[in-house]
């Protein structure tokens, strides 16, 4: 690995921004010290590679993977998480190519869930989405990095973005494990309950939705929800593909109390989220031609009256418990996808090093 | 303080092509174009696949379209271009 000598910390602050590594904030260096640490706890061959990252399909050893992890302030405990981040986005059904590229605004989001969430201190309540975590901030902040300095998605030359999205900083999140009254994402995504996975899917930015949850009636909260989830302008709505609503966990307790499981909150969003073709084709974002056109979804295209659905297959609705408890406003968020053809779910269960304990047996971390 | 020395973050770029090879094609060869199916190229690639019916014939333009625009073209749609043309026109870029 190219290597750079430095004589002090401020030098190597500002090297990073004149090499081109930082996403405008100041990193911690990748000094061959820290970078070491996080080989040796990983028990991986630095050189071992994990794939490469498109567009530039720069190749992703661990040791480049571990530099940028050290970079967003990553402890070496949190380098299987964005591992396992890693592998999701290189699915091919992500299409990370085209997410890092496309001239929308999503930008992959990781929900993490399982046991890491306590183990590492994920927040998964008040300010899910924003500041205030360790872990959350640097496994996002890293799985931005690498896809920078690896990918090379800089804006402007390779991403395309015309809005650029915040969580091109950071977007980690966690599903709450103690509030969800539902099956925890992974186990739903086919892994077991006392596994730790992460969850990726490229989405907009979260649009918050009050549902008054404390005060409503189940139809009321879903008819917010659904109303507030099809707006025409949005990408999903115009080409299908998966989407996340982070459910509060007031919400989630009302609705669960109710008899509502994820999978009947899908069908009875689904049932709700739809609207005219003649509204719906306001939006000329996507042109009939396209193959991901809503236009394809209807028996008959140019009747004014059908109903888009914005959910075309319940299975593209990713539903996770997160958030603050809060007071009877119920909050909810809502982030669109991006299409049919990339940006999908993508779920990998988080592998840590197997240590030895005194017994000489295996134990993960 | 001794001196830092920083590990460089950034991935090698793989590369499967040394170099580009040398397109010979005569004029009477079949010309497949791989439409990549973006929003904003419908019209230059239209005019695109006219321009060439004009040049070689309509009969010797094979055109093609992915139906991902972000993901390669599926290795069925490949080997389908391979056995009939001996040239290739894809659309890049958004």
């Amino acid at each position: 690995m190219k290597t750079i000598e430095v004589t002090s910390m401020e030098e190597a602050v500002e090297r990073a921004y004149a090499e081109g590594w930082t996403d405008g904030l100041p990193v911690v260096p990748p000094t061959l010290s820290l970078v070491q640490k996080g080989i040796e706890y990983l028990q991986v061959d630095p050189q071992e590679i994990l794939g490469t990252i498109p567009p530039n399909h720069g190749i992703a050893t661990y040791e480049k993977v571990v530099a940028n992890c050290v970079m967003a302030g990553c402890r070496p405990e949190h380098m299987p998480v964005v591992i396992a981040a890693v592998r999701a986005m290189l699915q091919d059904r992500f299409s990370l190519n085209g997410v890092q590229a496309t001239t929308n605004s999503v930008a992959p989001l990781v929900i993490v869930s399982g046991p890491v969430v306590e183990q590492l201190e994920f927040n998964s309540r008040w300010g899910v989405f924003g500041g205030g975590s360790r872990a959350n901030a640097v496994v996002g902040r890293a799985v931005r990095l690498i896809l920078w300095n690896i990918g090379g998605g800089y804006p402007g030359k390779i991403d395309m973005s015309t809005m650029g999205h915040p969580g091109k900083y950071a977007f980690c999140i966690a599903e709450d494990r103690e509030w969800n009254p539902w099956t925890p994402l992974h186990v739903e995504r086919g892994l077991a309950p006392e596994d730790s996975a992460v969850t990726v899917v490229a989405v907009d930015g979260p649009h918050q939705i009050g549902t008054g949850s404390g005060y409503a009636s189940a139809e009321q909260v879903l008819t917010v929800l659904a109303d507030s989830m099809m707006t025409i302008g949005n990408s999903t709505m115009n080409a299908g593909g998966d989407m996340v609503v982070v459910v509060g966990p007031l919400t989630a307790r009302v609705l669960a109390e109710r008899g509502y499981t994820k999978a009947t909150l899908r069908v009875a969003l689904q049932e709700r989220a739809r609207k005219e073709a003649r509204l719906v084709g306001q939006c000329l974002f996507y042109q009939p031609s396209h193959p991901y056109h809503w236009s394809h979804t209807l028996e008959d295209p140019d009747d004014p009256d059908a109903m888009v659905s914005l959910i075309r297959d319940v299975n593209q609705l990713v539903i996770t418990v997160a958030g603050g408890m809060g007071s009877g406003t119920g909050f909810c968020s809502f982030c669109p996808g991006w299409h049919q053809g990339g940006g999908l779910a993508c779920t990998e269960k988080i592998n840590f090093p197997q240590r030895r304990n005194r017994n000489g047996k295996s134990d993960s971390v | 303080m001794a001196n830092l020395i920083l590990c460089d973050p950034v991935g090698e770029v793989a590369t499967t092509v040394k170099r580009s090879p040398v397109i010979r094609w005569s004029g009477d060869q079949k010309v497949a174009t791989l439409f990549n199916n973006h929003v904003s190229s419908y019209r230059v690639w239209k005019r695109l696949e006219e321009l060439l019916q004009e040049q070689v014939g309509p009969s010797n333009v094979a055109p093609f379209a992915k139906e991902n625009t972000f993901a390669p073209a599926p290795a069925e749609t490949i080997s389908k271009l391979v056995k009939i043309a001996q040239l290739a026109i894809v659309g890049v870029g958004a």
